[in-house]
């Protein structure tokens, strides 16, 4: 027998309601939905049960036009899912980005720290360099 | 007078302190309690030329509690 998953939200004329379980989407998760959504519509949180968010999202037009709420239910709902992506992503790349921070902050491990004079002088010397390939680039054509 | 309840496991106590400085012009108080379980944001005589003032706070409140948990 095939399993389907629903997503279930009730309709009124002016709003549109569906509850999150915290199991499946993380409070961070339903923030950062949340946060992309509060120039679209009213948004109102609480909390039915443990462990479940109750999102209401009320258009900021007084007669919205047919299907706008499910759209809206069905725009959240598919945000939920890429910042849960966006922070799975973010948790798993943790260590590389702390690492290559560190690396940019405190030099090789040679511990020589380069300081923006050399960095400025290196820049320079490269500019000034003739380019021994000659080859033509876009932005010295003039066209 | 108008009663906006938040849960307190849902919105902050800086964000809703934050909103009502940002809504004080528009009721003669913003005043605020909290429950065991919620906060009562309490708007004394709020401005009728703004028929939507509580839920423009609520979205502000929640904007701020969003924006302090991801920075």
């Amino acid at each position: 027998m095939a399993e389907t998953a629903t997503f279930h939200y009730d309709v009124d004329a002016r709003s549109v309601g569906f509850v999150i379980d915290e199991e499946l989407y993380s409070l961070d998760a339903i923030y950062g939905a949340a946060y992309l959504f509060v120039d679209r519509c009213w948004l109102f949180l609480d909390r039915p049960a443990d462990k479940q968010v109750q999102v209401r999202l009320r258009s900021k037009e007084a007669e919205p036009a047919g299907g706008t709420l499910d759209a809206l239910a069905g725009e959240f709902a598919n945000e939920l899912l890429n910042q849960v992506l966006r922070l799975r992503i973010g948790d798993s790349t943790r260590s590389l980005r702390e690492y290559t921070l560190a690396r940019a902050f405190f030099g090789d491990d040679d511990g020589e720290r380069p300081n923006i004079d050399d960095l400025l002088a290196e820049l320079d010397a490269e500019e000034l360099a003739d380019d021994p390939l000659e080859i033509q680039v876009p932005w010295d054509t003039g066209s | 007078m108008s009663v906006l309840q938040l849960h307190r496991s849902l919105y902050s106590a800086d964000a809703i302190q934050a909103a009502a400085a940002a809504y004080a012009e528009f009721a003669d108080a913003i005043t605020v309690t909290e429950s065991e379980v919620e906060y009562s944001v309490t708007f004394t005589a709020p401005d009728p030329d703004v028929p939507e003032l509580l839920d423009a706070f609520a979205n502000h409140v929640l904007f701020e509690t969003a924006a302090a948990r991801t920075a």
